[in-house]
C-alpha cells in the first residue's frame, strides 16, 4: 500500500467520524420581479465596492433591467459595447424586431439573446448559486423584469501578466514563452502547440472558498487511461478552502509525502508541458500560477532539460552525461570528501594527501564540522540571495562567496580544499534543470555528509543503499519511479541517459503505457 | 503490536550506525604520513639481533608551502630512528616520541641496509611489513650500502622528502635507463621469498651529496639473505637476459678508429630456450632488440650509408655480449645463483625435469652451458645522418 492511499484511507475514517454538515440547501431559483432578484444577488454578493450593479431601462419593451458583473474581472469595454450599446440604442433603431408592445417577457429574452447582444458566450441560467459563481469569474448577468432566467454573458477578462521568459527555466535555444497567472493563457499557450482535436482539457473546480479554476489536460489517443483516472480520482478527493498555487495540488496528489524526491514534475515552459502530453503525460494546469504539473515523472525525467532535445543529439547527450556527473558530485562530493580525509586518507593519491593535511594544518574542527559549517553557509547564502531583488542578490553572492570564503580561510576556520569542495558542489548543484530535484539533492547530501562522518565510506555506502531502496519502491501515478532501469525497459534507455538521435527514438516511452506508440513513422 | 514492533526495530537500525561512534576517524591533519621506513641492524650484546627502525614523516605544512608562513628554512621531513626488539615495537615506541602516530597507508620505501640484509634473514626481518594492513604491496624495497637512516637523511634539492625522492629515482628503470634491476615491491618480494627463489634488488648508495641507484644487490633464496651484489654492467647484462632492459645506453667501440658508438634501446626482447640432454640441462638465450643510434664520435661517420649501420650494429653487439657474460659469470659461477629465470624457462618448458631438479636447483645450475645471441637492429639515427667535416 502506498503512502498516498493510507493517507485517504485515514482521511476517510475520520470524516465517517465526524458527520460533515453540508450548508448547500435546495436550489434558489430566480423570480419573475427583477427587483427582488437583484436583492437576493446583492444579499450573496454583499455590498462591495468591486460589485456593479447597472440598472436600465429598454424603452421599446418598456420594461426595466439590469446587469451586474465584478469591476475589473469583467470587461467594461465588452458590456459597454455589446450589451449596453446594443439593447438602450440599436435595439430602438431597428424597428422591425417590434413586434407589439404586448411582448411576453420570455420573448424579451429570446431577441435579446438572439439578435440583439453581439458576444459570443451566452447562456441561461434559473439557478441564483449558479449565476453568481459565474459573476465571481467575471462573467455578466442581464437581468430583465418579468423573466425567471438570467442570461450570462461571457465577458471575462481576467487581470493578466504580459508573456515572458521563464525565469527558472531559461535557455539558450528554445521558446522563449513562459505561462503566465491566467488559465485562459496558459491553455491557449498549450492549444497552440497541440492542434490536435483529440487534446482534452477537463475543467475542475477545486477550492471550497477560492473556487480556483483547474485544468487536466492530455490526448486522448494517446494518455494511457488508468493514469488519467488516478489523476482524477486524487484531484476529486481534494477538499481545501483555497488553491493558491500548484504546489498545494502536488502535495495533495502525490505517492509518497515522505519522500525527498520530486513525484510531479513543475514546469513554466509550454513547449514542455507539449512534448510532455505528446509522450502520454498528463498535466495539471491552475490558475493563478505559472507553473503546470507534469505528471507521471521518473528519476531521468528529473535530470533531462528541453534544450537535450533541441540541440543536434551527441549535444544533448553530452550535456545529459555532464547533468549526471554534477548530481552524483553535488550528492556525494562533501561526504566524500569527509570520508576520505578523516577514515581513508590511503586511498588519497600521496601528493594530494600531503597538501589535503598541510591546508588543514590548524583548522581546528574535525572535517565533518568544517564541511558542514560551509555547507550551511552556501544554503543560508543561497537562501539569502534568493529573496533579495536581482542587483543584491548578485551581491550577496560574491560577499558571500569570496568574502566570506576568503576570510573564513585566512582566519584558520576552514581549509581551502574545503572551499573549492563546497563550491564545486553548489555549482554541480545549480546545473540540475529541475529545481525540484536539485532540492531532493541538496537534502540528501546533508544525510550522506552524517552517515560518511560516523562510518566513512561504510557509511556513505549504506546510505546510497537505503536512498536506492527508496527509490525502487516509490512511484509516481503508478509509473516505477527508476524506470526505465528498474522495470527493465531496454527501448526507453535510448532517451534516458543517453539521447539517441530522433531516426532511432522512434517509439514514445514504455513505461508511460501509451494508447499510441509510434512516434516516428 | 506490528506498528510498536517495527519502531523498535527502525530504532535498533538507526542506533546502529550512532553506536558505531567514529571508531575509526582520525583526522588527516593528525596522523603522521610515514612516507619512508629504514631497516638497520645493531650491535647488541644481547643474544636477539635488534633492528634499529627508521620511521621517515612528511611534514605536509612545510611542503604544501604557503601555510606554514615564517619558517622556510624548516625541514619538510622529520627521521625518527627507534631501536627495539621488534620492528613493531619500534613503530609503537614512536608514539612516545612524536605526537602524531605514523600512519603506514601512504608508505613508499623500504630501505634495508646491506649490513642487516647480510645478516639476518629477511623473512623474518620483513614479517611485519607484509603483515601489517596498513602497508600496500607496492611499497619498493631498496637495499643500502650505508646505513638505511643514513641514506633517508640526505635531501635532494627539487624533491625536499628523501624517501619521495628515492621512489622518484626507482621508476627511472622503466624508462632511462637499465643499470638497476626493476623496481621490487613488497609484494614481489614476499612472493619470490616464499618461493625461495633468488632475486635482485635495486641497491641505494651515497653519491657525492645525494643518492644514487645503480646496481644490485643479490639475494639468495634458499638462506633468504644478501650474498652478494652486482655492478652496474652486470645488472646491465643480466636485465637484457630477462628481457627488463626496456631502455637504457649501450656504448660500443669502434674497432678501427677505437672511437664510441653510443646506443639506445627502444625495444627488447628476449628469449631463453632450454635443452636437456640426458643430465646436461643447456640454455639458448636470444636478445633481438632494435633502437636508436644517439652519439657516435667516429669521423666521417655516415649514417646513410648501409655499411657504416651494419658496423655499428656489429660494434653495439659485441657491447651487449660482454654485459651479458659479465653478468652471468657474476651470477651463475661466482655467486651461483639463478636471478635471470633460468629455471622458470625450464619449468615451462620441460616441465618433468624441472620436478626432479626444482630441489636442488641452484646446485645445478652452474653447471648449465648458456649460449647468447644478440640481434641489435638500429632502426634510426635521429637528426643528424653524416657529419660535414670533409
Amino acid at each position: 500500500m502506498n503512502r498516498w492511499a493510507w493517507l485517504q484511507k485515514k482521511k476517510k475514517q475520520t470524516k465517517n467520524g465526524h458527520q460533515q454538515v453540508k450548508t448547500h440547501g435546495t436550489d434558489v431559483f430566480f423570480s419573475s420581479s427583477l427587483d427582488s432578484n437583484l436583492e437576493q444577488l446583492q444579499n450573496i454578493l454583499g455590498n462591495n465596492p468591486d460589485i456593479a450593479i447597472r440598472r436600465f431601462y429598454i424603452n421599446v419593451y418598456k420594461v426595466n433591467a439590469a446587469v451586474v458583473f465584478i469591476k475589473g474581472l469583467a470587461d467594461k469595454e465588452q458590456i459597454h459595447e455589446q450589451i449596453l450599446k446594443s439593447i438602450m440604442l440599436e435595439l430602438q433603431m431597428r424597428e422591425c424586431y417590434v413586434k407589439e408592445d404586448r411582448a411576453t417577457g420570455s420573448d424579451i429574452k429570446e431577441i435579446i439573446k438572439d439578435h440583439v447582444i453581439t458576444l459570443t458566450d451566452v447562456e441561461e441560467n434559473n439557478k441564483i448559486e449558479d449565476c453568481v459563481m459565474e459573476v465571481l469569474n467575471g462573467d455578466t448577468a442581464l437581468l430583465i423584469d418579468n423573466v425567471d432566467t438570467s442570461l450570462l454573458l461571457g465577458t471575462k477578462k481576467w487581470p493578466s501578466r504580459q508573456i515572458e521568459e521563464p525565469i527558472t527555466e531559461a535557455t539558450v535555444r528554445g521558446a522563449r514563452e513562459g505561462f503566465v497567472e491566467n488559465i485562459l493563457v496558459n491553455m491557449s499557450l498549450i492549444r497552440k502547440r497541440i492542434r490536435d482535436p483529440h487534446l482534452v482539457l477537463d475543467k475542475y473546480t477545486i477550492g471550497r472558498r477560492s473556487q480556483t479554476p483547474v485544468m487536466v489536460a492530455y490526448i486522448k489517443d494517446i494518455t494511457n487511461d488508468s493514469i488519467i483516472q488516478e489523476v482524477k480520482k486524487r484531484l476529486e478527493k481534494i477538499d481545501i478552502d483555497q488553491i493558491p498555487e500548484s504546489g498545494i495540488i502536488e502535495q495533495f496528489i502525490e505517492d509518497d509525502f515522505l519522500s525527498p524526491f520530486p513525484q510531479l514534475l513543475t514546469t513554466e515552459r509550454p513547449d514542455k508541458v507539449a512534448s510532455g502530453l505528446l509522450e502520454g503525460r498528463v498535466a495539471i494546469l491552475v490558475d493563478g500560477t505559472p507553473f503546470v504539473l507534469l505528471l507521471p515523472v521518473t528519476i531521468t525525467s528529473m535530470l533531462q532539460g528541453p534544450e537535450d532535445y533541441y540541440e543536434r543529439w551527441f549535444v544533448g547527450t553530452l550535456i545529459r552525461f555532464m547533468r549526471f556527473g554534477a548530481a552524483i558530485v553535488s550528492l556525494f562530493g562533501p561526504s566524500l570528501y569527509v570520508a576520505l580525509v578523516s577514515y581513508h586518507p590511503g586511498l588519497i593519491p600521496t601528493d594530494l594527501v600531503i597538501s589535503i593535511a598541510g591546508s588543514r594544518e590548524g583548522v581546528p574542527f574535525p572535517t565533518i564540522v568544517e564541511a558542514l559549517l560551509m555547507e550551511i553557509t552556501i544554503e543560508i547564502l543561497r537562501e539569502a540571495g534568493v529573496r533579495l531583488p536581482k542587483p543584491i542578490g548578485q551581491t550577496v553572492g560574491i560577499v558571500g562567496g569570496l568574502v566570506i570564503g576568503e576570510a573564513a580561510v585566512t582566519a584558520g576556520l576552514v581549509s581551502p580544499m574545503m572551499v573549492i569542495v563546497v563550491a564545486v558542489t553548489a555549482i554541480s548543484s545549480f546545473s540540475l534543470p529541475q529545481y525540484g530535484a536539485a532540492i531532493a539533492i541538496r537534502i540528501l547530501r546533508f544525510g550522506m555528509m552524517l552517515s560518511a562522518a560516523v562510518l566513512g565510506l561504510f557509511g556513505i555506502i549504506m546510505f546510497a543503499m537505503a536512498i536506492t531502496i527508496h527509490l525502487v519502491k516509490l512511484k509516481s501515478f503508478g509509473v516505477d519511479y527508476t524506470s526505465p532501469f528498474v522495470p527493465y525497459q531496454f527501448n526507453d534507455w535510448k532517451d534516458a541517459i543517453l539521447r539517441l538521435p530522433y531516426s532511432v527514438i522512434k517509439e514514445r516511452p514504455e513505461m508511460l503505457k501509451p494508447k499510441d506508440s509510434t512516434r516516428i513513422k | 503490536m506490528r506498528r510498536i514492533k517495527k519502531s523498535i526495530m527502525t530504532c535498533c537500525c538507526i542506533s546502529i550506525l550512532f553506536m558505531g561512534g567514529c571508531w575509526d576517524r582520525i583526522d588527516i591533519e593528525d596522523m603522521g604520513l610515514a612516507c619512508g621506513v629504514g631497516v638497520d641492524y645493531q650491535e647488541s650484546s644481547a643474544k636477539r639481533l635488534t633492528p634499529e627502525f627508521t620511521i621517515q614523516f612528511v611534514v605536509p605544512k612545510v611542503l604544501a608551502g604557503e601555510n606554514g608562513g615564517g619558517g622556510s628554512q624548516a625541514e619538510p621531513f622529520q627521521n625518527l630512528t627507534m631501536d627495539e626488539s621488534s620492528l613493531f615495537e619500534a613503530g609503537r615506541e614512536a608514539s612516545t616520541v612524536t605526537s602524531r602516530s605514523p600512519n603506514y597507508a601512504h608508505l613508499k620505501v623500504l630501505v634495508i641496509s646491506k649490513e642487516a640484509a647480510q645478516s639476518i634473514n629477511l623473512l623474518q626481518l620483513l614479517n611485519f611489513f607484509f603483515r601489517d594492513h596498513e602497508i600496500r604491496r607496492t611499497v619498493h624495497v631498496l637495499i643500502s650500502e650505508e646505513k638505511a637512516s643514513e641514506i633517508l637523511s640526505i635531501k635532494g634539492t627539487k624533491d625536499p622528502v628523501p624517501a619521495l625522492k628515492l621512489l622518484s629515482i626507482t621508476e627511472n628503470m622503466e624508462k632511462k635507463t637499465a643499470k638497476m634491476p626493476p623496481i621490487l615491491s613488497l609484494g614481489d618480494f614476499s612472493e619470490k621469498m616464499s618461493a625461495s627463489s633468488s632475486f635482485l634488488v635495486q641497491k641505494v648508495q651515497k653519491f657525492k651529496e645525494g643518492v644514487q641507484i645503480i646496481g644490485a644487490a643479490v639475494i639468495k633464496g634458499n638462506t633468504q639473505k644478501m650474498i652478494g651484489e652486482l655492478n652496474e654492467d652486470e645488472t646491465f647484462g643480466i636485465n637484457c637476459i630477462t628481457g627488463e632492459a626496456k631502455a637504457g645506453a649501450v656504448t660500443g667501440v669502434d674497432k678501427e678508429t677505437d672511437k664510441i658508438i653510443s646506443y639506445e634501446i627502444d625495444r627488447l626482447k628476449s628469449s631463453i630456450k632450454s635443452k636437456v640432454n640426458g643430465e646436461d640441462i643447456s640454455y639458448t638465450v636470444n636478445i633481438n632488440t632494435e633502437g636508436r643510434l644517439s652519439e657516435d664520435w667516429i669521423p666521417k661517420s655516415d649514417a646513410f650509408n648501409e655499411k657504416f649501420i651494419r658496423n655499428a650494429e656489429k660494434q653495439v653487439e659485441r657491447e651487449f655480449m660482454r654485459l651479458m657474460e659479465a653478468g652471468l659469470a657474476k651470477t651463475q659461477k661466482e655467486l651461483k645463483v639463478d636471478v635471470a629465470g633460468f629455471g622458470e624457462s625450464l619449468r615451462i618448458n620441460q616441465p618433468k625435469v624441472w620436478k626432479k631438479v626444482k630441489k636442488n636447483w641452484e646446485e645445478r645450475f652452474p653447471e648449465a652451458s648458456i649460449d647468447i645471441n644478440v640481434k641489435v637492429k638500429i632502426r634510426q639515427f635521429q637528426t643528424q645522418g653524416r657529419k660535414m667535416n670533409k
